[in-house]
């Protein structure tokens, strides 16, 4: 059964809060990770998600200290400025199926690295999405949307 | 009065007989006016004047000025012997004898054939859309295009190049062909709008390429909030 998270965030702990398929999910940390290939310069390719990934998701329950896993399922990540969502329903979460969504738009074929890392007992927060957008007139851009 | 009557009638078959050919003469222009007797004998007249030159080949080449030598002996009466003598020794049969110099132009007005087309086999069973003009080792030749754009094929008549311009209509159209008399629009080329699609690609690639480089190495790094 694929879990649907709610991360939101106001900008402090007391504003911070995550739901587990509707339920409050006491954690002490929410990490994503996803990363692109890069060519041998250190630059993004193409087609984002489409050239494969990888990805790491989890969240650390409170109580347990357990990493219980985020996908196959999706996640909305709700920041100050900025909505996040990320999807991957397969089951044996094939990274090409991964979506990613910013303020509603579709951005997985462009979308480069993830890093969302929320870590309350180090009271460590850290949200960036790199979106890497091919031009054919004029410079490639590398697009880093800070989160917090 | 049946006299009369039959006299009335001579003179009408007569007028019959003759007056076609004083009209006819008359539709020639002036140069009737000296078929009709003065040739034999004023052609001391003729001889003076240097106008008078040509109607010697014209009447070498016309019948109806030999005809109209015979009915001058008809007409061998005095008006025409007075008026050939006394008009020619004046300048106004001089100046009709510039009516032989225009004569000549009664050459070029010959009978006009409208003709059809012979289109070649693959228009054989379609129909001009656009007709223009092309030149065919140095003359004036139709050109006749078919269907949708092939004005543009004709277009290569005077403009070649643009068969080797995939930004133009005409890249897409084989070159004007000569059949029979006329210039006939090439085909559309769906080989050559594949390549005319493949060569205008290349030259947007090389472009951006070319505004890459001088953008500074091809990448910005851009931060958003």
């Amino acid at each position: 059964m694929a879990n649907y998270y709610l991360f939101s965030t106001g900008g402090d702990w007391d504003t911070t809060s995550l739901y587990r398929n509707g339920d409050q999910f006491p954690a002490s940390k929410l990490y994503i990770e996803l990363q692109t290939p890069r060519n041998d310069d250190g630059r993004p390719l193409k087609n984002g998600l489409q050239q494969g990934a990888e990805m790491t998701a989890y969240a650390t329950s409170l109580d347990e200290g357990q990493e219980v896993a985020i996908f196959p399922g999706k996640i909305d990540l709700e920041f100050p400025t900025h909505k996040v969502s990320i999807e991957n329903a397969t089951p044996q979460f094939a990274i090409e199926m991964t979506r990613v969504w910013i303020d509603e738009q579709d951005v997985s074929h462009e979308v480069s690295e993830i890093l969302i890392n929320i870590d309350s007992e180090r009271n460590e927060v850290e949200a960036y999405i790199v979106l890497f957008k091919p031009r054919l007139f004029g410079a490639d851009e590398v697009a880093t949307y800070a989160l917090l | 009065m049946k006299r009369l009557t039959t006299l009335l009638a001579v003179f009408v078959v007569v007028l019959g007989l003759f007056a076609p050919e004083a009209f006819g003469q008359r539709g020639f222009g002036r140069s009737g006016g000296f078929g009709g007797g003065g040739f034999g004998r004023s052609s001391g007249g003729f001889g003076r004047s240097g106008g008078f030159s040509s109607p010697r080949s014209y009447s070498g080449s016309s019948g109806s000025f030999n005809r109209s030598r015979s009915s001058s002996s008809t007409f061998g009466g005095g008006s025409f012997n007075r008026s050939s003598s006394s008009t020619f020794g004046r300048s106004g049969p001089t100046s009709s004898s510039s009516g032989f110099g225009r004569s000549g132009s009664f050459g070029s007005t010959g009978r006009i054939n409208s003709t059809s087309i012979n289109r070649p086999p693959i228009y054989r069973d379609s129909v001009p859309t656009y007709t223009g003009y092309g030149y065919y080792g140095g003359s004036r030749v139709p050109a006749y295009g078919y269907g949708f754009f092939s004005g543009y094929s004709l277009g290569m008549l005077s403009n070649p190049w643009l068969h080797y311009a995939p930004w133009h209509p005409a890249f897409y159209y084989g070159r004007p062909m000569y059949y029979d008399g006329a210039y006939h629009a090439g085909e559309f080329s769906f080989f050559r709008l594949i390549f005319g699609i493949a060569i205008i690609v290349f030259v947007v690639w090389l472009i951006a390429k070319i505004l890459r480089l001088i953008g500074g190495g091809g990448i910005k790094y851009t931060t958003y909030r």
